[in-house]
């Protein structure tokens, strides 16, 4: 899992889902702007350790999958902690961040080792019981439809406001979506004899009246 | 296959369906299982997959509960075995009018399935390390 140090970014920015200590669903997805004018939705927010060699730092990033690297931002980084960039290597308060390759500052992670992570305290977080919703349940059995739903859980858990038969699940109608394919009529020649088409067939075991 | 009858000695094996997978089941050693357990041997024809359609259906059913796993849990692709297996579960403890409104592992087992013990699918979860 690679990273780039930006200096352009204003957030960090992972698109490797496993990596997050906390994980929270923003309400509505931020949209996170590219060089090249185009968009793309970040839709959660959480908490990532960056194993370095001696220590191991924090960041708060924004979770947005369709990225190709994830992305550090020097920006977020210097609110906290002094950056330096010397010798094409890029250091956090003189331990090591990343080194220069490809034109690009990368950050590798360092492998973790055990006794670091240990003694780093996650965070808590308490959770409090709470009632199973008929959305969680439908979560849980893993977007069973609302119909066969009913038959499960008592009557009294759909109220008459629900009545109206499909409650709306972004998941479910995107996972019974076809994929759309962008079709584009292949290059045609501009000149004679600029494309030649050719197709094989044979072994023909008769042969033909001129012998070929 | 003996991994499907093994556990289940009430209810032998008899027909086996599948599609004309030339190499994978039509091979002599299987055929040599099938006859010697006594199991009579479906295949459809070449092209007619609908003929297969029991199988075909619960592909999709099957990729499709996977898929909205893996959209609400938010994890990458390296995670669709396990998004598979977990719709595979699901859906035999899943009512199916099939079945006659009943789950699949109700019918096999004759006892309603415990559901105590799902969770969301890619829900935070935390390992206990003892104390050494």
């Amino acid at each position: 899992m690679e990273w780039i140090i930006d200096s352009g970014a204003s957030h960090h920015l992972c698109r490797n889902r496993s990596l997050f200590v906390t994980f929270k669903r923003l309400p509505k997805p931020i949209l996170v702007y590219l060089g090249d004018n185009s968009t793309i939705p970040a839709i959660a927010a959480g908490m990532i350790y960056l194993p370095l060699v001696e220590r191991e730092i924090s960041i708060e990033a924004l979770f947005v999958p369709p990225l190709q690297t994830s992305l550090i931002s020097v920006s977020q980084l210097s609110k906290t902690y002094e950056i330096t960039f010397k010798n094409a290597i890029c250091f956090i308060e003189n331990c090591k961040l990343g080194s220069l390759a490809d034109r690009l500052y990368r950050f590798v992670p360092h492998k973790t080792n055990t006794s670091m992570v240990k003694s780093i305290t996650r965070p808590v977080e308490a959770n409090t019981a709470v009632l199973p919703t008929i959305d969680l349940w439908h979560q849980r059995l893993g977007h069973l439809s609302h119909q066969t739903l009913r038959t499960l859980l008592p009557s009294s858990a759909y109220s008459s406001t629900m009545s109206t038969g499909s409650l709306p699940c972004e998941i479910c109608v995107k996972s019974k979506h076809q994929r759309r394919f962008e079709r584009q009529a292949a290059p045609r020649a501009a000149r004679p004899f600029e494309l030649l088409h050719s197709d094989l067939c044979g072994h023909i075991a008769p042969e033909s009246a001129s012998g070929a | 296959m003996a991994q499907v009858e093994r556990p289940f000695p009430e209810y032998p094996m008899v027909r086996f369906r599948c599609d004309h997978g030339k190499g994978e089941y039509d091979n002599s050693l299987f055929r040599w299982i099938l006859r010697e357990s006594g199991i009579s041997f479906e295949p459809s024809p070449p092209y007619t997959q609908y003929k297969n359609g029991v199988s075909e259906r619960m592909i999709r059913t099957i990729v499709t509960k996977a898929r909205a796993l893996i959209l609400d849990s938010c994890l990458g692709d390296e995670f669709w075995v396990e998004v598979v297996n977990t719709a595979v579960y699901l859906h035999a403890q899943s009512p199916s009018r099939t079945v006659g409104g009943l789950t699949p592992y109700e019918k096999l087992f004759g006892v309603k399935p415990e559901l105590g013990h799902l969770r969301r699918f890619g829900c935070p979860a935390y390992t206990l390390i003892p104390e050494a």
